[in-house]
């Protein structure tokens, strides 16, 4: 089975602080994994690393087979990546930002219009994005981190900011996305995101990963526990 | 990359760069400079335009270390997780910050007579790498750790010390005498400032982004860690004049310093008279030295050092509500939080401008005339904590957020244009009383009315200044000045 995201021993430091702490975990092409963990356990710090644009003080990220610190470039080509409060190019439009990120990629102007059609910013066009509310900004860094279609798509909690209606837009295009093809990696604190866009699930505490497995693995423990889900993953993560 | 892709990054960092208003504001004021400027088309008065091409050359000099090019927040999120060259992007950002310098230098030579088409070749030529010079020389200063970025001040700094004091040691000699030797000259010193570029810089941002910025962390709340070396933890309140006061005093600031792994960004708490105070006086020290040792009095330099010192504090003062965050502090009482934010910047800005003041008395001694910026100094002290702050929400001034970043570019407007045009004729009229005095000396017979008149202006800028402090502060109308301030920020997305 070929590895589309593979972490190996990754460690990082801020100063005392041990943000990660030996990670590693491969998940295939075509996977979808969720990411989950309390405030400060590394969720961020593993996917920006993941991104390159964090380099770890011990270990190797690599994506679609290229280790993304020596080879950033192919890297950076197969993958989508969407920050935690994420912020477009404000005194830009929206057709703007996503043609600045197009001429970034080598895109032409059907990726543009793609990706305008996939997120529904049609009635946006035009507007510059330092005039949008806070969700449809997100759904525009939503737009500029898939518009060229990447292999793999890391996500920092997705679905931040956005209404109802623009959830299930997004969660029903991200899946789509998955079943073409796409790996996702989605890291996010809420339980039922995670259900939606994710097969597998990796519990991240104090650096570490503490718990692999399935989604309906996680599920069938509930279960039989009497419990919710999100306290079987509370205890997992203590 | 290809020329296409490439103009379109050109195209949309000009757009980010400068409103279309703007643009076609500077085209026409180029096109005035071009009909008003005949009178400086005689060669007789060449030497003060080499005048005005040196302060314009020390302006820009100065302007990388403000860092109009620095990064932004969407360049981290959006450019970094590309597979795009960061020096390609970088130089496409560097020649659209190009446009303002590139402007600057036209209006001051381009009306200037040539002979025949080869002197407008090498003009045009000798432009191009002299902005060229310039942009790239400030944007690697915006860029580089602060120890790095005298090195890339310090070329820029040269060139128009040459041009205030031997034009034609200067590249921009080229501008007003075009030849070949000044085009090839211009050439080498935009070639050198491409090759000075940062470039193992720009690659560690582009791999390291998070590392570099922020290498306690994004949680890490500015202060921890190395910041405890500058400014360590301070005591806060127990009044709420002292609560203003301590954290007027130590305001965060963004700064770039060196680090293991390249330069970082950091917002940290800067005791401002640990900073600011020892850096005004060096100024003034230097300035007072210059004076003293190599040019003697000098109408120009001592008015061009009011101007700068003017022109620079509103920026600085005006750059903190960046990185402020007022909202908490607002949320009670805002008029008396402001009333006392705006005492605690007036008593910070007259201890940091006191070395001016001081070099100015000094001055008067010996250059009676210099003696009315002593006053000009104090006016400027109670008039610069509002004003700056009004003039940077009005011009639009993206807030400092994660990372220590703006969360957008900076982008000149016409409200820009219009807020520096009033500012200067507000700075240039607390030089008026100096300049009466100085028409004093050089017109005797006119003296009893200059005299007088240079002290009732001078009385009349002090008293004026002191009721715009009352206004921003004690009076009714305070409340009202600072809660369309407040709207401002919060309209262009301040939390």
């Amino acid at each position: 089975m070929r590895m589309c995201i593979a972490a190996e021993g990754l460690r990082k430091r801020y100063g005392d602080v041990a943000a990660l702490d030996g990670v590693t975990f491969e998940v295939p092409c075509g996977g979808a994994v969720a990411l989950l963990g309390p405030n400060g356990a590394g969720k961020s710090t593993t996917l920006r690393i993941l991104a390159g644009l964090l380099r770890p003080d011990a270990g190797v990220a690599r994506l679609c087979g290229y280790d993304v610190q020596r080879q950033p470039r192919e890297a950076k080509a197969c993958m989508g990546f969407l920050p935690e409060d994420a912020a477009p190019f404000l005194n830009l439009t929206v057709r703007e930002n996503l043609e600045y990120v197009a001429a970034l990629r080598g895109l032409d102007g059907s990726a543009v219009d793609w990706a305008v059609e996939a997120l529904g910013l049609g009635d946006l066009e035009d507007r510059l994005a330092s005039s949008l509310s806070r969700g449809n900004r997100q759904r525009l860094a939503l737009a500029l981190a898939i518009m060229h279609k990447p292999r793999v798509l890391l996500l920092d909690e997705p679905l931040n900011y956005l209404d109802i209606p623009a959830q299930e837009s997004v969660i029903k295009m991200l899946r789509g996305m998955n079943a073409a093809g796409t790996t996702i990696f989605v890291s996010t604190h809420i339980m039922s995101i995670a259900e939606r866009l994710a097969r597998e699930v990796l519990v991240i505490n104090r650096g570490r990963i503490v718990w692999r497995g399935a989604m309906e693995e996680l599920k069938a423990m509930a279960q039989d526990a009497g419990e919710r889900i999100e306290e079987v993953v509370a205890r997992l993560m203590r | 990359m290809s020329a296409g892709r490439l103009w379109k990054i050109f195209r949309l960092n000009v757009k980010q760069m400068y409103s279309r208003w703007f643009l076609a504001l500077i085209a026409f004021i180029f096109a005035v400079s071009f009909m008003a400027s005949a009178s400086a088309r005689r060669p007789e008065n060449y030497s003060s335009l080499f005048l005005g091409l040196g302060y314009v050359a020390l302006l820009l000099a100065f302007s990388g270390p403000f860092g109009s090019l620095s990064l932004v927040k969407s360049e981290v999120d959006f450019v970094f997780s590309t597979p795009a060259d960061p020096l390609v992007v970088y130089i496409a950002k560097t020649a659209a910050s190009a446009v303002l310098p590139l402007f600057l230098l036209a209006a001051y030579t381009a009306p200037l007579p040539r002979p025949d088409a080869a002197s407008y070749a090498e003009y045009a030529a000798s432009l191009i790498f002299d902005t060229a010079f310039f942009a790239l020389m400030a944007g690697a200063s915006s860029l580089v750790p602060i120890r790095r970025r005298i090195l890339y001040a310090a070329p820029p700094i040269a060139v128009a010390a040459a041009t205030l004091v031997r034009p034609e040691l200067s590249p921009l000699y080229g501008l007003v005498h075009p030849s070949p030797a000044y085009v090839a000259y211009s050439g080498a010193a935009a070639a050198l400032a491409f090759l000075a570029t940062p470039r193992g810089h720009l690659d560690e941002l582009a791999a390291n982004a998070y590392g570099v910025l922020a290498p306690h962390g994004v949680l890490a709340p500015p202060g921890l860690g190395g910041a405890a070396r500058v400014a360590g933890p301070v005591r806060i309140g127990p009044t709420p004049w002292r609560a203003v006061w301590t954290t007027s005093v130590n305001g965060a600031v963004r700064v770039r310093l060196g680090g293991p792994q390249g330069g970082l960004v950091v917002l940290r708490r800067v005791n401002a008279f640990k900073v600011i105070l020892p850096l005004s006086a060096a100024g003034a020290a230097v300035y007072y030295l210059v004076l003293r040792l190599l040019l003697g009095a000098d109408f120009w330099v001592t008015f061009a050092s009011f101007s700068y010192v003017s022109v620079f504090s509103v920026l600085y003062a005006g750059s903190t509500v960046a990185s402020d965050r007022l909202w908490l502090s607002v949320a009670a009482e805002p008029a008396r939080y402001f009333r006392l934010r705006m005492l605690a910047r007036a008593a910070i800005a007259a201890i940091s401008l006191a070395p001016w003041a001081a070099v100015y008395a000094l001055e008067s001694l010996s250059y009676p005339p210099a003696a009315y910026l002593v006053p000009a100094v104090a006016a400027l002290a109670l008039t610069l904590p509002a004003v700056s702050w009004l003039v940077a929400a009005y011009s639009g001034l993206p807030q400092i957020r994660e990372l220590g970043l703006s969360q957008s570019q900076f982008r000149f407007t016409p409200r820009i244009a219009l807020a520096s045009f009033l500012y200067l004729v507000f700075a240039d009229s607390l030089s008026v009383p100096y300049l009466l005095s100085f028409a004093s000396l050089n017109a005797p017979a006119l003296a009893p009315l200059l005299r007088p008149a240079a002290d009732v202006t001078s009385a009349a800028s002090l008293a004026l200044s002191a009721a715009f402090f009352y206004l921003t502060t004690y009076s009714p109308w305070a409340s009202s000045i600072w809660s369309w301030f407040v709207n401002k920020l919060s309209e262009d997305g301040y939390v």
